[in-house]
Parts: structure tokens; sequence; C-alpha cells
């Protein structure tokens, strides 16, 4: 009995690794039903996971772009939500980014605000601000949500992806939109966040930037005040705190 | 108290404030649909074609909403969020 099982199960080991070996010679045409079927399930879940990105390149680059990426990383989890993490990496190694260096940034941006989207929101412990209030600040730190992520780019990201998911699936931005969009100055710092009822997106200046990257870094609140001494710390944690990027102080 | 813990002791008072503040401001407002200026909403539309602040593209979409204060909705020319859901079906069902 035990000996069939690990006979199916090595059949169905090798019959997997056949389907998403991608580039197989092997021409069996059933075998190709199937690596039709992974490749279309594959471009489909990028689309969801890149719909930005899939706006501006269209369905034949997200096809040939979702082909390539299954040769880089094949889904482990069973869940297509969680494919795709090596697209940009993939985008600024290809063909595309000598022509439209935006697309690594727009396609990182959307990795990031998928990921908090799927992440779970933490409410503030509001008991723990009292921690302020200790004599020991380098003994105090600041929790962010675990959602929060910061990143920057020297393209209007923002701006591009605003316009495109104001767009139907159909639509595609005027020429003007675009020029508008990208003639807008955004500070080129932004900050991707869960909150308690959206997935927030907000562009911050570069003080605010380095001030959550010092946060991120593990610095005690007296070693922020330090390195940071014109920061106004006391209307970014009521700021903080309106957009639920706290968690806790410890 | 040093420097550092003025500064820590103004930050948590602008803290607690800003927790006690939220919910009581919360409660005296209402999500008021057809005002916002394009780019100006709060959260989802109706539609939902976007979840985020902001990503309005229209005047006064009938499917964007801001948070008013309670009771001031309608004098503004907008819709509580019932009779702006019945007409956002109404809508859809002409096509």
């Amino acid at each position: 009995m035990s000996g069939g099982n690990i006979s199916v199960m090595d059949y169905q080991s090798q019959f997997l690794n056949e389907i998403y070996h991608v580039d197989s010679t092997l021409g069996d045409k059933g075998l190709q039903v199937y690596q039709n079927n992974l490749h279309m399930t594959a471009m489909l879940s990028l689309t969801v996971t890149y719909p930005v990105l899939a706006q501006m390149v269209g369905e034949q680059a997200m096809f040939v772009l979702s082909h390539r990426l299954l040769r880089a990383e094949l889904p482990e989890s069973g869940d297509w939500a969680d494919w795709g993490q090596q697209l940009p990496a993939l985008i600024r190694n290809s063909e595309l980014n000598a022509e439209h260096p935006y697309l690594v940034d727009i396609a990182q941006f959307e990795w990031v605000f998928h990921l908090a989207s799927r992440s779970q929101f933490h409410a503030l412990n509001s008991a723990s601000l009292q921690r302020l209030a200790d004599e020991a600040l380098e003994q105090t730190f600041i929790t962010l949500q675990p959602s929060l992520k910061y990143l920057r780019s020297s393209y209007p990201v923002h701006g591009l992806w605003r316009l495109h998911r104001s767009q139907t699936e159909q639509e595609v931005p005027s020429r003007q939109q675009l020029e508008n969009v990208m003639n807008h100055q955004e500070t080129g710092c932004y900050v991707i966040a869960q909150g308690a009822h959206n997935t927030n997106i907000v562009e911050v200046y570069e003080d605010e930037f380095n001030w959550l990257r010092g946060i991120s870094d593990g610095l005690s609140v007296a070693a922020l005040l330090d390195i940071f001494p014109a920061f106004d710390f006391a209307a970014w944690i009521a700021s903080a705190i309106q957009r639920d990027w706290i968690t806790h102080l410890e | 108290m040093n420097h550092k813990h003025a500064i820590a002791a103004a930050a948590l008072a602008m803290a607690l404030t800003t927790v006690v503040s939220a919910p009581a401001e919360a409660a005296g407002k209402e999500k008021c649909y057809g005002i916002a200026a394009a780019g100006q909403n709060d959260c989802g539309n109706l539609a939902g074609t976007h979840s985020c602040a902001g990503q309005s593209t229209m005047d006064k979409d009938p499917g964007e909403w801001k948070l008013v204060a309670k009771g001031s909705c309608e004098s503004m020319g907008g819709m509580l969020k019932a009779e702006a859901k019945k007409r956002y079906e109404e809508k859809k069902q002409k096509g």
C-alpha cells in the first residue's frame, strides 16, 4: 500500500515538474493543455497583482512576462496571490527597461501595495503611549504596522498609479492625462500600509522618510531625537496615529 | 526634565489628544456622497473601482464621498449613503 502511494506521489511530482517546466520539448499535446492552462492562470494572476502595469504594457507583454517569470519563480504556496515578487527584477533585466525605465518602479510600487492590502491590520495599543512619559527614552521604541513599507522613486509613481486605477480595465489614459502626471512634481518618497479600513498610500517628504527608516532600523526614541533634532515628533505622532501607522510603543 | 523628555512629553500630549478625539470626531460626522471635488474623496467609492482617498477623478461624483459634520450633508447638495446607493443601482441597471 505504502509502495503504491509513493509511486503515485512520484508520478504526480514528475507530472507537476513537466507542467512547470515551461520549455519542455516533449511535445505531448495533453501536457501542453496543462501548460497552456498554467500560463493563462499565471498571466491572469499577475494582472490581478499588477493591474497598473498590465494596463501600461498590455495583455501580450503580460503574457510574455508571466511566461518568463514562471522560469524564475515557481508558485510555491498554492495561492497565486503569493506569486510575482520577482517581477520588478525581471523587468529591470528585460528589454522593456531601456525604453520604459519607470516600469520597474511601478511594479515595485504595486507589489508593495499588493502585500500591504493582504496584511492584517493591528489596532493601536494606546496604553503603550504612556512609555513616552518614562525616563528611559533610550529604551523606548516605536513599533509600526507590520504591513508598513516605504519606497522611493524618481518617477511620479503615485500619480501614475492613481491615474490608471481610476480608469476601467479597457480605458487607457489620454496622452494629456499622462503628461499632466509626468509633469507633476512628487516628493519621491512613499509610505504604503494597511489601515483599519483600506490600504493607504501617503507621499512623504525626505525628513519623514528618514525618520521612518530610523524607526524600522530599531532606533530608540532618544536616538531618533538625537539624529533628527529638527523633526517635529509631536506633530508626527499625531498624524501617524491618524494614519494607523503605529501599533504600540515598547 | 531635559530637552528630549520635554519633546516626548509634548508628543505624548498630542498622541493622547489624537487618540481621544478621533472616535468622538467620527461619531459627529457622516459620509456625504456627491460633494467631493476630484481627488478629494475619502476612501473607496460605491463602484468599487478604487479604495483610497484622493482617487476620484470627477468633481461631485455621486459615487464618491467625504466625511462631513452630521446633518450638514444635504444642505451641501450631497446625499447620504442609502440614497446614493439607490441612485447608483438605478444608474447601473439603466446601463
